[in-house]
């Protein structure tokens, strides 16, 4: 599907991150692998280190954090805004919408419209085609795009294939209608065949959680996880990154008459630097072009780390210069997307901690 | 027919050659050659012994072989082939490449020649820490070499061509161990310089660069300094250029046999995974649960820098890692690729 935007800008981005910092060094005794097979794992993957949150911090307690942080640095008024759409994989409760949780804490108006979205790896890319067709309305001015995950609590810590790579946080991405007539081109593909290639197998209604579904149990690579753990057939999702993302782009380059040159840069979601590394082979780019430094510095946070890629590598040049960048997504769905966009001057752009 | 003969015959037609050693170096009075051979009449293929278990092959081929898809059966289990060339000459080697990989000997390494037609003074430095090698340093040096240097691509000298080469040897030593070390070879009125090694312990100290400002300053009178580099070893290249050496248009292509490829695969699986026996060609190894998906990313690791090739991300397949046969494909396809 390609779906194409004009008159929208962002305005600003704000990524939240907890304070606590684990190293994937001191976690290497928890796996059923030797310390040199490890070490060179992680080397190649760009473990490093990760942002976790403290037991009983949420979803809904970072993006309040983030808002009211905006509200009184005057940054964001709290009355502008037109909607709220959080996309996230974990949510405070099954029901209400975590949205509504965070309308009330933060108190905003009973015009502001708050919905979730279940997304991840691609859900940056989602919630702004959202945020797109809200201010398609001609009702809504402004949009706050929250994206958060704190996934970190649903990976078991025995388990050396999605331990390490995990990091939670949040991004509050403020989008305006503009006059600017630059055309913003989304493209975005989904097939739910792959489903079950990222999952969560407990939990839901369909398998509630009990003490069966906590029990660890050993896979054939000696990983040792629960059915109420994060799973994820590491094998079909790179196959799946490798070949559908660069077919994507190329379709993109030809459909809109643009090269590889055309951007500055390529923020993509970052699971780990050896895809990414891929990625840009693949495309025949520098690899300074894909940054791929968050999931080393960071962790791999799913639905953020597109914004936090942008903060962390344009960070306040953001403010000063404008850049044209090919944002993607891609993941649990399986769902994969790109927009081609022009990211003009922003209000913020930074990293702060809860 | 003598061995000369035979070659001579091959000779009257076109052909291609990796050897520039002179007739008197390859056959005896009686015109038999010095070292194995091999031959028919569009192939004749010459193997060189190293004191390691392959050897070094030198072929001369009819030139109508290049495009054929005939397949020759080689006399040798495990060898080496090199190739050096004009970069200009492109078109050929990739023909060379081709026939080779069709006949089971895949491209291994490129290596690139440096040379230095001026360097500047370093007449006023000390370097009196810099010392000849004596006694038991040949030992240590041969070792040294064997451990940081590639025993198919870089022609590891024995104890012996050592001793030969002591007066163009320089090294410096910590406690009695050898910390930093510099060799080089007179060939004509070039000076060139085989190996240019600080060890592990002794890095970021200023060793390297004090070797390298002692040869270039004991050696002023040469006209010309030659290296080898491995042309993915970014780091030589790098420092090389700050003592002035530039790139030259001559490339020494090397090649592997079938035999070598499969095991040095073997020994980075076994790296990955020491608890398996990756000799058992009846198992798919991901199938039997010997490589998981987090293994493919450390052997894929290792592939590329072992076999100086970019793999694709698009080839990294469990089906491709099923067996030997099908890992030593995906790394032809990814050099075909690139």
């Amino acid at each position: 599907m390609h779906l194409n935007f004009k008159n929208k800008k962002i305005t600003g981005i704000l990524s939240v991150l907890p304070a606590n910092e684990i190293n994937y060094v001191d976690e290497i005794g928890n796996y059923n692998f030797s310390e040199k097979q490890s070490l060179k794992l992680g080397k190649i993957m760009g473990y490093g280190t990760r942002r976790i949150v403290n037991e009983g911090t949420t979803v809904s307690d970072l993006c309040s954090y983030g808002l009211n942080y905006l509200f009184e640095k005057n940054l964001l008024d709290k009355d502008s805004i037109g909607a709220v759409v959080l996309c996230t994989q974990s949510p405070d409760q099954f029901l209400p919408a975590t949205s509504n949780i965070i309308a009330g804490k933060v108190n905003l108006n009973e015009d502001v419209i708050s919905l979730d979205i279940n997304q991840g790896c691609a859900g940056y890319e989602v919630g702004l085609m959202q945020a797109f067709m809200l201010l398609n309305t001609g009702s809504i001015n402004k949009v706050v795009l929250l994206n958060a995950d704190i996934l970190s609590k649903k990976i078991s810590i025995k388990d050396r294939n999605s331990r390490p790579l995990v990091g939670d946080g949040a991004s509050v991405t403020i989008i305006e209608n503009s006059n600017d007539n630059e055309e913003i081109d989304l493209f975005i593909k989904m097939d739910g065949t792959g489903a079950f290639s990222l999952q969560i197998p407990a939990g839901g209604f369909k398998l509630p959680s009990t003490e069966q579904t906590a029990e660890l149990v050993e896979d054939v690579a000696g990983n040792l996880r629960a059915l109420d753990h994060l799973v994820m057939k590491g094998d079909e999702v790179f196959n799946f990154v490798q070949t559908k993302v660069p077919e994507m782009l190329f379709d993109m380059f030809e459909k809109l008459g643009i090269d590889k040159t055309y951007f500055d840069y390529y923020f993509f979601h970052q699971p780990n630097k050896f895809m990414l590394e891929k990625l840009a082979e693949k495309i025949n780019i520098p690899y300074e072009k894909m940054p791929n430094n968050i999931c080393e510095k960071y962790g791999n946070g799913s639905n953020i780390t597109v914004p936090l890629n942008i903060c962390e590598n344009l960070g306040a040049k953001a403010l000063t210069e404008s850049y044209r960048v090919c944002l993607g997504g891609f993941g649990v769905g399986l769902t994969w997307s790109l927009i081609k966009w022009k990211l003009e001057k922003l209000d913020f752009c930074k990293i702060i901690n809860y | 027919m003598t061995d000369l003969q035979n070659l001579s015959r091959l000779k009257e037609k076109p052909f291609v050659t990796n050897c520039y050693m002179l007739e008197n170096e390859m056959f005896d009075a009686e015109q038999s050659s010095y070292f194995d051979i091999q031959m028919s009449l569009e192939l004749v293929c010459l193997y060189k012994n190293t004191k390691y278990n392959f050897k070094q092959m030198y072929f001369f081929v009819n030139q109508d072989q290049l495009l054929k898809r005939e397949l020759f059966n080689w006399k040798e289990k495990y060898f080496v082939v090199e190739n050096v060339t004009q970069i200009k000459l492109a078109k050929q080697n990739e023909l060379i490449t081709k026939w080779l990989c069709n006949n089971g000997i895949y491209h291994y390494r490129t290596f690139l020649r440096m040379y230095c037609l001026d360097c500047m003074d370093y007449s006023d430095i000390d370097f009196s820490i810099i010392q000849n090698p004596n006694g038991l340093d040949f030992e240590n040096i041969k070792e040294n070499l064997e451990s940081n240097f590639d025993i198919y691509a870089e022609r590891i000298p024995s104890v012996e061509e050592l001793r030969n080469l002591n007066k163009s040897i320089y090294i410096i030593k910590i406690e009695n161990e050898i910390a930093a070390l510099l060799i080089s070879e007179q060939k004509g009125r070039t000076e060139e310089i085989r190996y240019w090694l600080v060890g592990q312990n002794y890095r970021d100290k200023g060793f390297g660069g004090l070797l390298m400002k002692y040869f270039l300053n004991k050696n002023r009178q040469t006209k010309r300094y030659t290296l080898w580099v491995d042309r993915i070893n970014k780091n030589a290249i790098n420092k090389y250029e700050s003592f002035g050496f530039v790139k030259d248009r001559i490339v020494n292509s090397i090649y592997i046999n079938k035999n070598i490829m499969v095991d040095k695969i073997i020994s980075i699986l076994v790296d990955t995974r020491p608890e398996f026996d990756f000799n058992d060609e009846t198992l798919g190894f991901m199938d039997a649960g010997y490589l998981d998906s987090f293994d493919i990313v450390t052997i894929v690791a290792d592939l590329e820098e072992a076999f100086d090739v970019k793999i694709s991300g698009a080839l990294i397949l469990p089906e491709n890692f099923q067996s030997l046969e099908s890992i030593v494909n995906m790394v032809q396809n990814s050099k075909n690729a690139s």
